[in-house]
């Protein structure tokens, strides 16, 4: 059975966030339950957890669900995207596995990127980087009131913005990650064309187009 | 089937003497539910005929049988006088206190808001009387079984009001938020508006406030395409009501066999948005314990091996449960078929299975077409969509080439949806690859070009790894395999129906025996008459050369049945009129035990109740009690339906 590898990719600086560590390290446990009780979800989703703020660190590599054992989020520092960037593309290059004609490889990789705003003279770089993701869904996730939505919209395979980094909105956006997750066991409607990303967004969650 | 026995309370009289308009509707209600066939308390005439002329006892009486109460009432004044007040009070104290756990209480009203109800009855359902009110009465109190009841209600809270009660108010109602939705046949529902449940992203599910119902609401545009057809799910083809009352359910027997194997619609709704009424999930459907716990028991956790193995204890299941399930799903398809209905996306995801009990429940019967009213809604789900549907699914919708959900494509769905629950793999997914991107790959291997991993002609998708094959469950068994999934695998009218999987499955549970090995893995193998060197096909255990069992020959009007048939003793066997009469268990036979086996010390012991057993002694037949001990070439007597029932007692 092919795995569908999954990347949250968290920035933990002190800047951005408005809640603790700990309140996020509770909000991914509440995600891996909400996982747990989907048993399609189970045998296929395999998920890491890459943190980053001026240092990139691949918290949990990439495990099955019930293997994932949910590490302690502390929050410091400054952010550096683009290191976060260079790192995931080099994660991914070494534990995706690729398809051929003789190898059953891996689902698409989807990225989940929660980020803060960022600065003017990174975005050119964070751009080129992006552009060179092939073979991966990118979603991009960062806090409304940044402009940083509409110039990553064409990098990457959606947007969704945030209202508030409060531990309401990181609920939401977890629903989102495994209602996006759920959608291949789904039953197929008539009329349906293959989009992303699939699910209904949660309240207060916004898809910029 | 057990009828709940309703009581009917209400205020006879009015000031004046006169009687009142509740004792009117009260009538109406009493006439329309006893037609029905329900035993139903009503005081002017029960008591009557009863000659009761002291009341009180014999309304206690009454309410001490009852299992459901409908408080009738005009007014807010009538339904809190002294003895209609007593009558539903004293009930609804009897189930939160736990006497009464599977009571109900209805209010079936007239003028009369829900807010202005006294505050127990709005914990209730409450019914307005008008066009089908009591139709929808009748079906509220047959569905009031096997679901949560009233006592898990928070009754605590503040309860504030509106005036109007509009479909898109909101108002709080024991401390939840609720909204009213409106049926197709003028009556309302209360829903809790916070939804249970978001399903894609255009239906809403929400539990009504006693939790007993499912309000499923579709938002999405064009559904009124759709109402014609939900109200024909929940009218004529309703399955789950007999044909007498409107339904295609066939007898009462039978209706009542499919309200337990699906989660059929009761009513329509048209405001606030296009939906149906169903019953909840009923609590065996739902797993009580481990991590799971609270979450609805999906088939796909019984269909691999290591997805069980997160589940505890019993919810795990064995052989016997997984056969008994699909023997269910089977025969709930092939009675849908039998209608001429499609169910189009039978899945691992929509059917619910209670493994120990070996029994199923298909949701989201509201996507079965029905050919010639409307086109199919949905697909089918990867995984379970025949390969002409895969093949041209990329196609426009209304092109002509488009295959679309058929009998067949059901019958492609069913099984492999046996295949997987039986041997816990997917029938196509093997290591052969067809191209190098993986949702190509995927079109292509479940699509045009499907091969079965147990393809006796080309091995190239055989797995890699040691299987045990299909064939292990028997011929009957592995020929539908092989023309399921390589004879009809490409040839759609080659698939076998499900009645043919029913009757296949029903055979194989017979055979089956509890194996000797208890940390067998499945914990059942299957007895093989011509198997010489008899073992276990799960773990090798060794089986006794021979095992116990009676055989049976019968004679009726016409003589001698020629069948000798063998039927297998183990201890904690359950046998049934069917199996002494040597018929086909289908949904419609007694499924009341007539005797049961046990072994012990002393040896093997029939049990059996309300039947009468001779045995052949030295002074002729000799009528004996229950328990039986069986010894080796004893002859029983009996006789059931006018059949003369001879067994000889094999224990070696």
């Amino acid at each position: 059975m092919r795995r569908q590898p999954i990347y949250l990719v968290i920035e933990t600086t002190e800047a951005m966030w408005k809640i603790s560590g700990d309140t996020v390290t509770k909000c991914i446990e509440k995600f891996l339950e909400n996982l747990y009780n989907d048993p399609f979800r189970i045998e296929t989703a395999w998920l890491s957890l890459i943190t980053f703020n001026e240092e990139v660190e691949q918290v949990r590599s990439l495990a099955q669900l019930f293997d994932f054992d949910i590490p302690d989020i502390k929050f410091s520092g400054s952010s550096s995207i683009t290191n976060a960037l260079v790192f995931l593309e080099n994660v991914i290059k070494q534990e995706v596995i690729t398809s051929s004609m003789q190898i059953k490889g891996d689902w698409k990789p989807i990225v989940f990127l929660l980020i803060s705003d960022i600065a003017e003279v990174e975005r050119k770089e964070v751009v080129d980087i992006l552009s060179h993701f092939r073979g991966c869904r990118i979603i991009i996730c960062p806090p409304r009131l940044t402009r940083t939505a509409e110039w990553l919209s064409p990098v990457s395979d959606g947007v969704i913005q945030l209202d508030a980094l409060c531990s309401d909105a990181i609920n939401r956006f977890f629903k989102f990650v495994s209602c996006s997750i759920k959608k291949s066991s789904s039953s197929r409607h008539i009329q349906d064309k293959e989009s992303f990303p699939p699910p209904p967004l949660p309240g207060n969650i916004t898809l910029v187009p | 089937m057990i009828q709940p026995k309703v009581f009917i309370s209400f205020k006879n009289l009015e000031k004046s003497g006169l009687i009142s308009r509740d004792s009117e509707l009260a009538r109406e209600v009493h006439d329309f539910l006893t037609q029905r066939g329900l035993e139903v308390f009503f005081s002017s005439v029960s008591l009557e005929r009863m000659g009761v002329a002291a009341y009180k006892q014999a309304i206690d009486d009454a309410l001490d049988q009852a299992d459901v109460v409908i408080a009738v009432g005009t007014s807010r004044e009538h339904l809190m006088s002294e003895w209609v007040r007593y009558e539903w009070d004293s009930f609804t104290n009897d189930i939160l206190s736990g006497l009464k756990p599977k009571g109900r209480v209805f209010a079936y009203v007239e003028g009369l808001p829900t807010a202005e109800l006294p505050r127990a009855l709005r914990q209730t359902q409450a019914i307005q009387h008008g066009p089908y009110a009591l139709d929808l009465l009748y079906r509220f109190i047959i569905n009031a079984g096997d679901v949560p009841n009233v006592s898990s209600l928070d009754t605590k809270g503040t309860n504030t009001y509106v005036e109007q009660f509009p479909f898109c108010a909101t108002l709080t109602l024991g401390g939840k938020d609720v909204k009213q939705a409106l049926l197709d046949n003028g009556n309302t529902i209360d829903y809790m508006a916070i939804p249970h449940s978001e399903v894609g992203s255009f239906k809403t599910v929400h539990l009504t406030p006693d939790c007993e119902y499912a309000v499923k609401l579709y938002n999405k545009p064009g559904l009124g395409t759709q109402l014609e057809k939900l109200r024909l799910l929940a009218g004529k083809y309703n399955l789950t009501i007999p044909d007498k009352l409107g339904g295609c359910g066939g007898d009462v027997e039978s209706a009542e066999y499919y309200r337990k194997c699906f989660s059929w619609p009761l009513f329509v709704v048209v405001e606030p948005a296009v939906g149906v009424v169903v019953p909840s999930i009923p609590k065996q459907f739902i797993f009580q314990y481990g991590r799971q716990k609270g979450q609805e028991k999906v088939a796909r956790w019984f269909q691999s091996g290591k997805l069980a193995s997160y589940l505890s204890g019993d919810d795990a299941g064995n052989l016997i449960g997984r056969v008994k399930a699909c023997i269910s799903l089977a025969r709930s398809l092939r009675r849908l078929h039998q209608l001429g209905l499609v169910f189009g996306d039978l899945s691992a995801r929509n059917v619910l299975v209670d493994i120990s009990r070996g029994t199923t429940l298909i949701l989201d019967v509201e996507s079965i077409s029905i050919p010639g009213t409307t086109a199919p809604e949905s697909l089918g789900t990867p995984g379970y969509m025949a390969p002409e549907i895969v093949r041209t699914e990329n196609l426009r919708t209304g092109d002509p080439a488009k295959v679309l959900p058929s009998l067949h494509t059901d019958q492609h769905s069913l099984a492999v949806f046996i295949y997987e629950i039986l041997f816990h793999r997917h029938p196509l997914l093997g290591p052969k690859i067809y191209s190098s991107c993986p949702e190509e790959d995927e079109i292509l291997s479940m699509g045009i070009k499907a091969l079965f991993i147990e393809n006796p002609r080309d091995t190239s998708n055989a797995l890699k790894e040691e299987i045990l094959p299909c064939s292990i469950l028997g011929n009957k068994l592995n020929n539908l395999f092989m023309r399921a999934f390589v004879d009809g695998l490409h040839c759609p009218e080659l698939r076998p129906s499900a009645l043919e999987w029913e009757r296949a499955l029903v055979s194989i549970e017979q055979s089956l025996y509890p194996c000797f090995n208890r940390s067998c893995p499945e914990k059942w193998f299957r007895i093989e008459t011509s198997n010489k060197e008899a073992c276990c096909q799960f773990c090798s255990c060794p089986v006794p050369a021979s095992l116990p069992f009676f055989e049976i020959v019968r004679r009726n009007e016409n003589g001698m049945d020629r069948n000798v048939q063998q039927l297998w003793l183990y201890d904690g066997l359950d046998i049934y009129d069917w199996q002494f009469m040597g018929k086909y268990c289908g949904e419609s036979e007694d499924q009341t035990r007539r005797a049961s086996i046990s072994s012990g010390s002393n040896g093997w012991l029939m049990h059996f109740e309300k039947l009468e057993v001779r045995q052949l002694t030295e002074k002729g037949l000799v009528e004996i009690s229950s328990p039986l001990l069986l010894t080796n070439g004893a002859s029983l007597y009996l006789s059931l339906d006018d059949i003369q029932i001879g067994i000889t007692v094999q224990i070696p």
